[in-house]
């Protein structure tokens, strides 16, 4: 285990996010990791080797993204910095920038300049390779200008942890984890006589786990992970970025791909650079997703396709910017549910309870879900995998013959559901079809007085399918409005859970048990939201409360 | 009637101001591009910027980014073409003659299917592109920069077929190429010729030079061996501030009509990284006089020194050769240079020096085209002469020297006229007591 505890002092001054100037095409960056985790508050201290292990290891995997090269630190050097950094007890940034100057730029530079006919041959332009250097003397038309780029690309980052909590829920033995703390980026500046480390920036996010120990702390470190992956690839110099090459109907073919690592679905603004007051600036016109990528590891001319959701007048040479976003929608629903429930009687403890009148009618209600997009896996876009809960209102009265002040809550419906999703787009309409199965729960609660007060659960469960057809409107990269409308298939329930026990009616002859049917229409009024960063890995979420 | 007459006349006007307008429309909009290098002697790279221009009656609204587009293609394509024509230190139109001939014809040569017979290759990046709104939704400008490959020699081509340059055959036939001596530049009281023979580095700008020149049919002299310029320098005794200058006397030793002197430095950059500077003179022969200079870079590179040499001499030869022929075009009009050098013997009293002289000066009064020649130096013992001959009564120097006699014979008695030396573009004379 690596750490570097010294006390932190000067964090709130990383909280900012310099402004860079405007890009254009992506060139590639090369990072060196450090092996070691900044501990920099007493919480983050309390960090045990197993954990600060498991959180190196996860964002080393996590930044292995493909539009970096790596320059790989020796052991030996990578000691000597930490062992550095141990020694002052109030180390500040701009002093780790000056450690890492002394024990590990040269190393660096080293690998650098040995890196260099790859990385700076990549860089020719096309121009070069028209010049007298690449055609009548045969060389590669590497110039300075190639290798002071290449030089200049080079990034280390250390990963930093300012907060480590953890809560035990009360009634059980589930753990809450939150972790805060960000990854620090610095850049190493070779344009003077001597190369120097600047801070670049510092992303930061706050994350959290549940469920047993062990994975309420994993699920938090792989969640913190990806927000700091996302943050970084939204660092101006560290977003892809391309000119498109050609326009064919809604499509544009661009020339990147694998080796810069995009992803089917992956969303880039288009835009052109527009003279306004005097300044040059990016001017958004539309976006685009990625729906099929180049393989230009094996074919270095390989083009990318992506098409247009929002669609503008383009052309050759407008760009096309990463909009970096996590591949999770998060998806609101309003909904009415189709629901009965027959007139039945349940034999309880002090008295029946009963259903006088029959409930056929629309719950509403609300489902949240998140949509993982995993179209890149199956090699298909806009396929996602959904999970997610939902939640209604029956408006339902119980009754008892023999309890006249007893108070029932308005029963509701809850649920979990899980399957697939599928979209197509035209333009910034999309139409939706999603296939799922679950579970729903029909739950009422009882208090009333008997010598005591009681409160008893009643709740009545049943499985089923159900599908859904909506037709949505992507309003920007980030936010959908749709409207949906689907049937539930579940079975018709009729056993009843009280407080645990078990209320069957092959039990109960004489009584007719109220049955709940959640077959039906549903409609959903909803929209979706993409969002940068979450606060937790809402599968990890579902995952801790179910036993992990 | 006169109503038809009204229609017919103003739609004949209409006509008239339209193709005149659609004509004036052919030249670049951008004049704006910068030499990247010359890639070879014939090929030239040019990063040309392309202004394209769209309003409401231009094309259907959906229509307009292509054609902004198009337009500004076109016209960086038209605007590197007129860069070759006319930007830099090296266009092809040089004189105010070429111009307006070629203005005459400027707007059929830049129709953009003629331009692009000359890009030999165009980069489908763009090095910058901006757009700017001048009316919202209704005028539009935008503004690309790409890289292109002009064939130069094959626009020179077509100026000369169309009688706008005058071709090299031309002047083969009137005075011949330029022979050019190339030598590299050395300090005061080097030997140029073991330098070259020393430093491989000179040596080989010495043979890029020479293979550049040759792919363009110029006669090459690179002095590899000694010469003797013992005689030239004992008849310029007299000649102050020229007698140290050791190109300048092999070249008129050699009879050449130009001489290119060439220094290289090679530095050391960043990064292993070198760069190529190389520094290219050419002078008039006869005179010693600067045509032309011009400095060529390499980029800094990690390339072989020899590499980065030839590069830099590419980019500075091409521009120096253009001075040349542009002098040679210049000389044309003028006739056949020739410097005459005449030594009076120290018998001759200053009287018959004086007399002497005066008889050179009405001989080649009489001989010079357009009676132009130059009286460099006139001293008792040491006649200097600059003469600019008719081609076609003097192609060769032994004619002049055989007219100078017959007339010189004539004139004066006390004496004769031999020859010491003569080349293509020197006469040493003696002129000798009976």
């Amino acid at each position: 285990m690596r750490k570097i505890t010294p006390i932190f002092s000067i964090l709130v001054v990383l909280i900012f996010t310099i402004s860079l100037s405007a890009q254009q095409k992506y060139e590639r960056k090369s990072i060196s990791y450090i092996d070691a985790l900044w501990l920099a508050s007493p919480q983050a201290k309390s960090l045990n080797v197993k954990q600060v292990d498991y959180i190196l290891a996860t964002i080393k995997e996590t930044f292995e993204m493909p539009r970096f090269d790596y320059n790989p630190l020796p052991e030996n050097l990578l000691r000597e910095f930490i062992k550095s950094a141990r020694q002052d007890k109030s180390l500040t940034v701009d002093e780790i920038a000056r450690l890492m100057e002394a024990h590990l730029i040269p190393a660096i530079v080293e690998i650098l300049q040995g890196a260099m006919p790859e990385r700076a041959g990549e860089l020719v332009s096309e121009a070069q390779k028209q010049s007298f250097m690449a055609t009548k003397a045969k060389e590669i038309g590497i110039t300075l200008e190639e290798i002071e780029k290449v030089m200049n690309s080079a990034y280390i980052y250390l990963p930093v942890m300012t907060g480590y909590e953890v809560t035990k829920s009360k009634d059980s033995d589930k753990f809450t984890i939150k972790i805060e703390g960000g990854i620090i980026w610095f850049h190493i500046d070779t344009g003077g006589d001597k190369p120097k480390v600047e801070l670049k920036v510092a992303n930061t996010t706050t994350s959290q786990g549940f469920g047993s120990k062990e994975f309420a702390y994993t699920s938090a470190v792989d969640n913190f992970a990806r927000n700091l992956q996302v943050a970084t690839r939204d660092i101006e110099e560290f977003k892809l970025g391309a000119a498109i090459d050609e326009v064919q109907g809604k499509y544009v073919t661009f020339g990147m791909g694998k080796k810069e690592g995009v992803f089917i679905d992956d969303c880039y603004w288009v835009g052109e650079y527009m003279m306004k007051g005097g300044e040059r600036k990016f001017v958004k016109t539309g976006w685009v997703r990625v729906g099929e990528v180049g393989d230009n590891k094996r074919d270095p001319i390989a083009r990318s396709t992506a098409w247009a959701v929002k669609k503008g007048d383009w052309a050759p040479g407008m760009m096309l910017i990463e909009h970096p976003r996590l591949n999770i929608d998060i998806a609101f629903k309003i909904i009415m549910c189709q629901m009965n429930i027959s007139k039945g009687t349940l034999p309880l403890y002090e008295g029946d309870l009963t259903v006088k009148d029959e409930y056929d009618g629309f719950a509403p209600g609300c489902d949240i879900s998140a949509q993982m997009n995993i179209g890149s896996l199956m090699n298909s876009g806009q396929t996602f995998f959904i999970i997610g809960g939902t939640f209604a209102f029956a408006n339902l009265e119980f009754e008892s013959n023999t309890l006249t002040d007893m108070k029932t809550s308005i029963p509701f419906t809850w649920g979990i559901h899980g399957g697939l999703m599928k979209k197509a787009y035209f333009g910034q309409l999309a139409f939706v079809g999603e296939a799922e199965v679950g579970a729903l729960f029909f739950s009422v609660q009882q208090k009333f007085w008997a010598g005591e007060d009681y409160d008893y659960t009643i709740k009545n469960s049943s499985i089923g399918f159900q599908a859904g057809l909506g037709l949505e409107y992507a309003h920007s990269p980030d936010l959908n409005f749709g409207l949906r409308a689907g049937y539930r298939f579940y079975s018709v329930a009729d056993v009843w859970d009280v407080d645990g026990s078990e209320y069957n009616p092959d039990d109960y002859t004489d009584y007719n048990f109220p049955k709940v049917d959640h077959s039906g229409l549903t409609i959903s009024l909803y929209l979706h939201y993409t969002p940068p960063a979450l606060p937790f890995d809402p599968i990890a979420l579902l995952r801790g409360a179910a036993g992990e | 009637m006169k109503t038809i007459i009204k229609i017919f006349i103003t739609g004949i006007l209409l006509i008239f101001f339209a193709v005149d307008f659609s004509s004036a429309g052919n030249l670049p909009r951008s004049r704006e591009a910068v030499l990247i290098e010359s890639t070879s002697p014939a090929e030239v790279m040019v990063r040309a910027k392309g202004i394209g221009y769209w309003e409401k009656e231009s094309s259907k609204k959906k229509d307009r980014e292509n054609f902004l587009l198009e337009e500004a293609e076109d016209d960086a394509r038209k605007a590197a073409v007129y860069f070759i024509l006319y930007g830099g230190a090296d266009p092809l139109l040089t004189t105010e003659s070429e111009k307006s001939a070629f203005a005459k014809i400027e707007e059929e040569f830049f129709q953009i299917d003629n331009i692009r017979k000359y890009i030999v290759w165009e980069g489908t990046d763009f090095l910058s592109r901006t757009k700017r709104e001048i009316r919202k939704d209704k005028e539009y400008e935008l503004y690309i920069e790409k890289a292109f490959k002009i064939n130069k020699q094959d626009i020179q081509q077509y100026l000369i077929n169309r009688g706008v340059l005058t071709a090299k055959a031309d002047i083969i036939q009137a005075l011949g190429m330029p022979v050019i001596m190339v030598i590299p530049a050395v300090k005061k009281g080097e030997n140029p010729i073991q330098t070259l023979q020393t430093n491989p580095n000179l040596s080989h700008a010495a043979k890029v030079i020479e293979s550049f020149l040759t792919a363009r049919r110029y006669e090459v002299v690179v002095p590899e061996q000694q010469v003797d310029i013992s005689q030239l320098a004992a008849a310029q005794q007299s000649l102050k501030n020229i007698e140290e200058d050791y190109s300048y006397q092999l070249a008129l030793s050699i009879g050449c009509d130009v001489y290119i002197t060439f220094e290289v430095q090679l530095e050391d950059v960043k990064y292993g990284t070198k760069k190529a500077i190389v520094n290219v003179r050419a002078y008039e022969t006869t005179t010693a006089r600067l045509l032309g200079t011009e400095t060529g870079y390499s980029p800094a590179a990690p390339s072989p020194g020899q590499v980065l040499i030839e590069q830099a001499v590419n980019d500075a030869a091409d521009k120096v050769l253009s001075r040349v022929m542009a002098y040679w075009k210049d000389d044309l009009t003028s006739g056949i240079q020739y410097k005459i050098i005449i030594n009076i013997s120290p018998d001759y009293n200053e009287d018959q020096a004086e007399e002497i002289s005066f008889i050179f000066a009405d001989l080649l009064t009489e001989i010079a085209k357009n009676k132009k020649f130059k009286e460099n130096i006139v001293t008792d013992q040491t006649l200097d002469y600059l003469v600019w001959c008719d081609p076609e009564k003097y192609s060769r120097s032994t004619n002049l020297y055989r007219r100078m006699k017959e007339k010189f014979s004539e004139e004066f008695t006390d004496g004769t006229l031999k020859k010491v030396n003569i080349n293509r573009k020197l006469i040493l004379l003696r002129i000798e007591a009976e």
